[in-house]
């Protein structure tokens, strides 16, 4: 099942001197129920095309679909809304505002979401804190939370509006390797769910738990 | 957004935040001042105008007539009647308020009486002791400013009010004056007796200082004390009784016209119409000179300080808690860019931002009022009290200030917006990993 479209995506930026063509022509398809993890060098584009593929960042050429319908042809407005409802991003510094409980975090895309009741955030937020193993933290504040425990909250989070594609962004960077696996495991649950989940990352550890993995080099999209 | 939900969201990012209650604490201090300010100096006005424009006493002017007068009168012609001369003079008395009677904008005509001894306690070395009492024309319920109504004493009380200090009579007039020794200083009598000498005679008449002139609250009415006009025509006969020239003189007193003056008080019905009064008495020779004035120099400099704390106190904060309120912002723009990852329009981030600081500032500014309320109730009950009449002022936390207060408030959230609308305009993923 087609759910997230790349066709011939380029982009450049420009400079006081020159123009740079980052992405040269991407072209995939990603599908529902599988784990993709995207690897290059430094400076490779990764970042990029993981904004372009979050309704982020516009590109020069080419076609964006995601679920049926192209990006290109959204407002802002209807590009947010599509995010909210549509795509879960995962950060490697987790990002989750300190002012706000575990379970205040996971309920703050609901806010926007016109198609969940007020009465049912709590119940909603609450199950999902429960499926990443946090049912004890609801009221802890994330200072008081590991890394670990912080990245699961961020999952939680990004699963708030039962979104079909799950955006990563160096997910388990800042943990070590009993809690990378941790996250590893939910991702993997969340893949058998039907959901497609995009993992940008270094770790070689990954590579066991994705179906395919995608080298950027070139500004050209390849599956290693 | 519904705009439960952007409550929910903005007090709860607000709630635990230390420079949150750093901005709540600014405003809160700054809104004090301002509200402080603001509402003392509507107080004052509303005591201004209430107590003071407003006062028939300030309406008063003295009106002089005798240009009126025969010639051979003003010149103090020896060769003429006495008798006649009384007589020429109450006739042009008589026409002279008969004028004045005419003018729809005076509402009230008082003659003058005057009555000339001394005060044997205040004589010294140098002093005479000599004085000058003048009748206090108030007919009405307005209590004086400078003391007790004179029309609630019983016209057999024996009341006086006299200037905080005066100038006697130099008993060697051709020595230079030397002001200090030359000034009496009434205010340690007040509530005290002084014994008039009745003129023509040794006889003394005890007389209470019931109030003071010039002071920062009260009348200027120069270098006179006043009695009520029962009590000065009651002295004057006395004198007169005295007299031993008394019966040269007893044509001069009539039922309505009784006078040893040649000036009458006249009471304005509105200070606005003065110019015009003015015009009309000139054009018959008739003079009207202020007469009872105030000091008002402290007043308006208070007046005018407030009005400078007052604009000092909301730049003060527009600056101290709009730079607050950004550098809170720039902080947070990490938060605001993920919410915009989120989902999260512009349009709502920045109604977020809104609300999260008029949640601030509200909250401020609610402490504020309460607080400010709490310090001019102290301030009234000990400062204000100590002052003389002042105590009338009743400053307290008004609608008008607490509006203009709020509303300069609101300011700030609203420019801080703006300004976030240009800088938050783009995000993506590096701006939020930076």
């Amino acid at each position: 099942m087609k759910t997230l479209v790349l066709k011939e995506i380029e982009k450049n930026y420009e400079t006081k001197e020159k123009s740079i063509q980052v992405l040269k022509g991407v072209s995939y398809t990603f599908e529902k129920g599988k784990i993709y993890s995207i690897i290059g060098h430094s400076g490779s584009g990764k970042s990029t095309l993981l904004n372009i593929m979050g309704t982020l960042l516009s590109y020069d050429k080419g076609e964006l679909w995601i679920d049926g319908k192209e990006i290109k042809e959204m407002t802002e407005n209807e590009k947010a809304q599509f995010r909210n409802r549509k795509i879960g991003f995962v950060f490697q510094s987790y990002l989750l505002n300190g002012q706000l409980t575990a379970l205040e975090n996971v309920m703050v895309p609901m806010y926007i979401n016109k198609e969940i009741e007020t009465k049912d955030r709590k119940t909603i937020a609450t199950e999902l804190l429960k499926k990443v193993k946090m049912e004890k933290r609801l009221t802890h504040y994330p200072k008081a939370l590991s890394g670990g425990e912080q990245q699961r909250v961020a999952i939680a989070r990004a699963l708030a509006n039962n979104p079909d594609i799950i955006l990563a962004d160096e997910p388990t960077g800042n943990l070590d390797k009993k809690n990378e696996e941790m996250i590893l495991e939910i991702f993997k649950e969340l893949k058998k769910e039907g959901k497609c989940v995009i993992i940008v990352s270094h770790s070689d550890n990954i590579k066991k738990y994705t179906d395919v993995t995608l080298e950027l080099d070139d500004g050209e999209l390849e599956v290693v | 957004m519904k705009l439960k939900d952007l409550m929910k969201v903005s007090f709860r990012s607000a709630r635990r935040s230390k420079s949150s209650i750093l901005i709540m604490l600014l405003v809160m201090i700054t809104s004090i001042a301002c509200l402080f300010s603001l509402s003392y100096e509507h107080a004052f006005n509303t005591y201004w105008d209430t107590y003071i424009n407003k006062n028939p006493e300030l309406r008063i002017r003295m009106v002089e007539y005798y240009k009126m007068l025969d010639p051979r009168i003003v010149k103090g012609d020896s060769t003429l009647d006495p008798k006649e001369k009384l007589k020429m003079i109450d006739e042009t008395t008589k026409e002279a308020k008969q004028i004045i009677a005419t003018n729809k904008h005076i509402i009230a005509i008082n003659q003058e009486i005057a009555f000339y001894s001394n005060i044997p306690e205040l004589e010294t070395e140098n002093l005479s002791g000599d004085f000058e009492f003048i009748s206090v024309p108030l007919k009405n319920d307005i209590p004086l400013i400078a003391g007790e109504n004179l029309d609630a004493y019983n016209e057999k009380d024996k009341v006086m009010i006299c200037p905080n200090s005066i100038y006697l009579d130099p008993k060697d007039r051709s020595q230079s004056v030397n002001i200090e020794k030359s000034q009496v200083n009434f205010e340690s009598y007040l509530g005290k007796t002084l014994k008039i000498k009745v003129a023509y005679s040794d006889e003394l008449e005890e007389y209470k200082v019931i109030g003071l002139f010039d002071t920062i609250d009260t009348y200027s009415i120069g270098d006179r004390c006043y009695m009520s006009q029962e009590n000065i025509q009651y002295l004057n006969e006395k004198s007169n009784n005295a007299n031993p020239d008394y019966e040269s003189y007893i044509d001069s007193w009539h039922n309505n016209v009784n006078y040893i003056g040649d000036n009458f008080y006249i009471t304005l019905d509105n200070m606005k119409n003065l110019n015009e009064v003015q015009s009309f008495l000139q054009e018959h020779n008739m003079y009207s000179n202020e007469w009872i004035g105030m000091n008002t120099m402290t007043v308006e400099q208070t007046m005018d300080t407030c009005s400078k704390i007052s604009f000092g106190c909301l730049i003060l904060s527009i600056i101290v808690v709009g730079i607050n309120l950004l550098q809170n912002i720039e902080k947070r723009k990490k938060e605001f860019y993920l919410y915009h990852t989120l989902g999260y329009t512009q349009k709502d981030i920045i109604k977020i931002i809104f609300m999260e600081n008029s949640i601030l500032i509200l909250i401020g500014f609610i402490l504020a009022i309460g607080i400010t309320q709490i310090g001019l109730t102290i301030y009234k009950n000990t400062t204000l009290a100590g002052i003389k009449r002042l105590y009338l002022m009743n400053p307290q936390v008004d609608i008008v200030s607490i509006l203009i207060s709020f509303l300069v408030s609101l300011i700030i959230p609203i420019l801080i917006t703006i300004f976030l609308l240009i800088l938050t305009r783009k995000t993506n993923l590096n701006k939020i990993k930076e």
